[in-house]
């Protein structure tokens, strides 16, 4: 019954998205108004339905129509595309999360690969791109024994993390949750795979939180950057699911737990996120610095906006963090007992996620940059909802493990107690995290801070100042001209990447080695070689150049070696 | 103190942290005057005294506030740092270990604290603009890339257990001896400090603030030094911190006095490490990429050095302070790493 009553709202949303405007015209403008509303109103009731049912633990399929039915992760899921669903305008984007949703709560694989299919070619924006797209979801139609399975799922891991990437908008995490969806599913079935072909999937997740989040760090549109991090925060979700499902590890549960909080309170900010970036009235590109302060827009959109990015960083005490923390305890469990190459790489991976985090977190500074004085539609609501579910899920992590208990296949968490709510318990083990102490312990600390301010003669009080333009000792401010704004030569927002690439000692910001176009094979080999002779020459200066670092480097290395041939 | 947590002890463990924090607030800029002071001494140059850092903080914190239109936020920003400045000063343990049952973080934990406190130190130069916010960004990245170097130190001391736990399995272990790994740990954590900017670099960060907000700046900056100082110091010899479980009541203080008597010896020896390590001019950008390096390269080699010894995992019991299996474990790791060193 519950299903029925699910798909009864899916259905009634989907029409309202696909019914053009004209056919109201004459009816009378007020349906206009509120259809934005009734939409609101049926996704947050599918949301509602989904949890109640998650947390009852319904399975089964419908039986007048055996089509659709209920298994495993599908409601948890559900529940937070529904927040997606219900943010997202009307239209196109409206139907896509509609169609998504529906796969969701389809049983076979072939009516979950129509309807996915037909989302993801929706989503796509260029006509190339829309013919490859579906193909993400073909993995659901080959056999899990196959064994050109798993080299299907890498390619559809990196094809739907190009659509995430692409996308504008709450609509970009629909491609996340369809490969999720897929994935999950098909390594359930397969269980543990070949070590080559967990590499392949773990290298792939990892090249697309790589890629997605030097968009983040790169763009300079508020959208790109949004979907870049949500691109980078799917790589990391599927590097954890292959690790739970498909690797014979000991902390495989843990990191099951670190993937039902990664679906939770960061997913939730990034939806606002994302829906912040697109719905912008204020100015957009501009030198955002020069607003005079943070007058522009009202307190509640700036809690709109900041509360929105503090559950996706890894600032503790909220979502990233736990996630981090969780991952973090599964690596420690898988190490102990495990072959010095797997301990090895769980050391390497989890310095990959945590600088993942890092990342996104400069990232987010730049959405933050990009966006700051803007003013949003409907004075920013839809956000500032987000960012307070966000945020009470982040303080009440165990009722959140406890709902999405079905999301991954493993130990089912324990019965849900007062403290239990409070407390993130990755597996049966002793270790626990409180997120609720933490910020009881800030609290603690700004009280402490004032005292300590007062004793050190300095006011705490924000904002007692005289405001006085830059000091520049007399040197001429640079403004940009309009025209070399039009051509575009405008100084880069909070330049990340290149400040990286500086650090990294790649002069001219990664772009010194353009590919070069060739034509003919001898002409071909010819160049290659002397660019070899080039690359080799320039790889020779800059270890010259940083013969320290490589001296240590080797030193390392050859103490490396005695994890392998020592003891 | 044997089984669980008494009214008493959690009293006792909450009164020593307020102590704690007192004691490390007021040592900060002192411990910044001294580093000062010896860079000073060894470079030749007029040295001022060391309380000249206190002296320039409260003169600041009684000057007019100017800010430019961004420095809203840059004060916002500073004023966070503190807070997190203070309250990873009661979580790094500085003369004792907190009693088994009280509340406790993990070293990932602290760590998360201290580099979000160092990045929002890094945020005033950003938000200036221009050049500013390159170098601002870049020192972000820098500071940023630290969390995940300090992984495999994370992983060392084991995330399924918290920090006073840790250092109370360890309490036992000689620096000298078997204790080697949590030294180079250790020494991996004071790298942090060791090549963080100085000098001319460090004026530039706080270049455009003013009154109370470069106060605070200052005073949170000293702060998170001297906690990872005083991390580093603790990771190498856990035995100088007094252990509520080995002891009663009077047993505990006289060994919180020890422990504060030994804390200021490692204090100082710090500060003269760092006064040394002024001598060694690096160019920023290099300085931060041989900070990463050698973070992750010490940090790796600790953490195979205590893998490698004790393979299986280790069995903690409930209320316990020291893990039961640690103990045979220590004459193993100290044969292995002869064994690998020669």
């Amino acid at each position: 019954m519950l299903i029925c009553g699910l798909l009864l709202c899916l259905l009634g949303a989907g029409l309202l998205d696909v019914v053009p405007e004209e056919a109201f015209r004459h009816r009378g403008g007020a349906f206009l108004r509120w259809r934005g509303l009734v939409r609101g109103g049926l996704w947050a009731a599918i949301g509602c339905m989904a949890l109640a049912g998650a947390v009852a633990r319904v399975n089964g399929v419908l039986s007048w129509f055996p089509l659709f039915g209920v298994d495993g992760p599908a409601l948890p899921m559900l529940s937070v595309l529904s927040i997606a669903g219900g943010i997202v305008g009307v239209g196109r984007r409206g139907l896509v999360c509609v169609l998504a949703a529906l796969g969701l709560l389809a049983l076979s694989p072939l009516v979950f690969c129509l309807l996915a299919g037909t989302a993801l070619a929706l989503l796509a924006r260029s006509g190339g791109r829309g013919l490859c797209l579906p193909f993400a979801v073909l993995p659901a139609c080959v056999p899990a024994d196959s064994i050109l399975s798993v080299p299907l799922l890498a390619l559809s891991i990196v094809q739907t993390g190009h659509a995430v990437g692409e996308q504008k908008g709450p609509v970009a995490v629909v491609p996340a949750f369809v490969g999720i969806f897929l994935l999950g599913r098909l390594l359930a079935e397969t269980g543990t795979v070949p070590f080559v072909q967990q590499a392949l999937m773990l290298v792939c997740a990892g090249w697309v939180a790589w890629r997605s989040s030097m968009q983040a760090l790169r763009a300079e549109q508020a959208w790109r950057v949004a979907s870049g991090l949500t691109g980078a925060w799917y790589g990391g979700a599927c590097m954890v699911l292959v690790l739970a499902l498909a690797c014979a590890l000991d902390g495989a549960d843990a990191f099951g737990a670190t993937l039902r909080l990664a679906m939770g309170a960061p997913v939730v900010g990034l939806v606002g996120l994302l829906w912040l970036s697109v719905s912008m009235h204020g100015p957009q590109g501009e030198a955002v610095w020069q607003t005079a302060g943070s007058g522009t827009g009202r307190a509640w959109e700036r809690w709109a906006l900041w509360g929105t990015m503090l559950p996706v960083s890894a600032m503790p005490p909220l979502g990233g963090f736990t996630v981090l923390w969780s991952l973090l305890v599964a690596s420690d469990y898988s190490v102990q007992g495990a072959s010095p190459a797997t301990a090895l790489g769980m050391v390497v991976f989890a310095g990959f996620q945590i600088m993942m985090a890092v990342l996104c977190a400069a990232g987010l500074l730049r959405a933050g940059a990009l966006m700051r004085g803007g003013c949003w539609i409907n004075g920013g609501l839809p956000a500032s909802l987000c960012a307070g579910m966000a945020c009470l899920l982040s303080v009440v992590p165990g009722l959140w493990l406890s709902v999405a208990d079905t999301l991954v296949v493993g130990d089912s968490a324990p019965g849900l107690s007062l403290g239990g709510l409070f407390t993130v318990r990755p597996a049966a083990g002793e270790s626990t995290l409180v997120p609720a102490l933490l910020l009881l312990a800030l609290a603690a600390a700004a009280g402490l801070t004032i005292l300590v301010a007062r004793f050190a003669g300095v006011s705490l009080h924000n904002g007692a100042g005289h405001v006085v333009p830059p000091w520049r000792q007399g040197a001429p401010v640079y403004t940009p001209t309009p025209e070399s704004a039009e051509q575009g030569r405008m100084a880069p927002v909070l330049p990340f990447s290149q400040a990286g690439a500086m650090l990294c000692g790649l002069h001219g910001g990664g772009r010194a080695w353009p590919l070069p176009r060739l034509s003919a094979m001898p002409v071909r080999v010819a160049v290659l070689s002397r660019y070899g002779r080039r690359w080799l020459f320039r790889a020779v200066a800059w270890s010259e150049g940083h013969g320290m670092v490589l001296l240590v480097l080797l030193l390392g290395a050859g103490l490396l070696m005695g994890l392998f041939f020592g003891a | 103190m044997n089984g669980e947590l008494t009214w008493g002890w959690a009293i006792g463990c909450t009164l020593a942290l307020l102590v704690q924090v007192t004691l490390l607030v007021l040592a900060a800029p002192f411990f910044a005057g001294l580093t000062e002071w010896v860079a000073a001494r060894f470079e030749g140059r007029s040295v001022v005294a060391v309380s000249a850092r206190w002296r320039e903080i409260r003169h600041h914190g009684g000057r007019p506030c100017l800010r430019t239109p961004v420095g809203q936020a840059a004060g916002m920003a500073c004023r966070a740092a503190l807070v997190l400045g203070v309250l990873s000063c009661a979580l790094v343990p500085v003369f004792s270990v907190s009693a088994p049952g009280f509340v406790a973080p993990g070293l990932f934990l602290v760590c998360c604290v201290l580099v979000a406190g160092m990045l929002l130190l890094d945020l005033p130069q950003t938000l200036q603009g221009g050049v500013a916010a390159w170098w601002g960004c870049a020192q972000l990245l820098a500071d940023g890339l630290v969390l995940p170097v300090l992984a495999p130190v994370a992983l060392l001391a084991g995330t399924t257990r918290s920090l006073p736990v840790f250092l109370a399995g360890v309490h036992g272990a000689s620096p000298m001896l078997d204790g080697a790994p949590y030294v180079l740990a250790g020494f991996a954590v004071f790298m942090v400090v060791v090549l963080a900017p100085w000098g001319a670099e460090a004026e530039l960060r706080m270049a455009g603030l003013s009154g109370p907000d470069r106060a605070i700046w200052m005073l949170a900056s000293d702060c998170l030094s001297l906690c990872w100082v005083t991390l580093a110091g603790d990771l190498a010899w856990a035995g100088s911190l007094a252990s509520p479980a080995l002891g009663d009541g009077q047993d505990w203080l006289s060994g919180c006095a020890l422990g504060v008597v030994l804390w200021i010896g490692k204090v100082l020896a710090a500060a003269v490490l760092l006064g040394l390590s002024r001598l060694v001019v690096l160019t920023a950008r290099r300085r931060a990429r041989v900070r990463l390096g050698v973070i992750f390269l010490f940090g790796l080699l600790a953490w195979q050095m205590t893998w490698a010894a004790a393979p299986q995992p280790v069995v903690l019991d409930e209320g316990s302070a020291a893990p039961a299996v640690e103990q045979p474990q220590s004459r193993q790791d100290q044969g292995a790493v002869n064994g690998e060193l020669s």
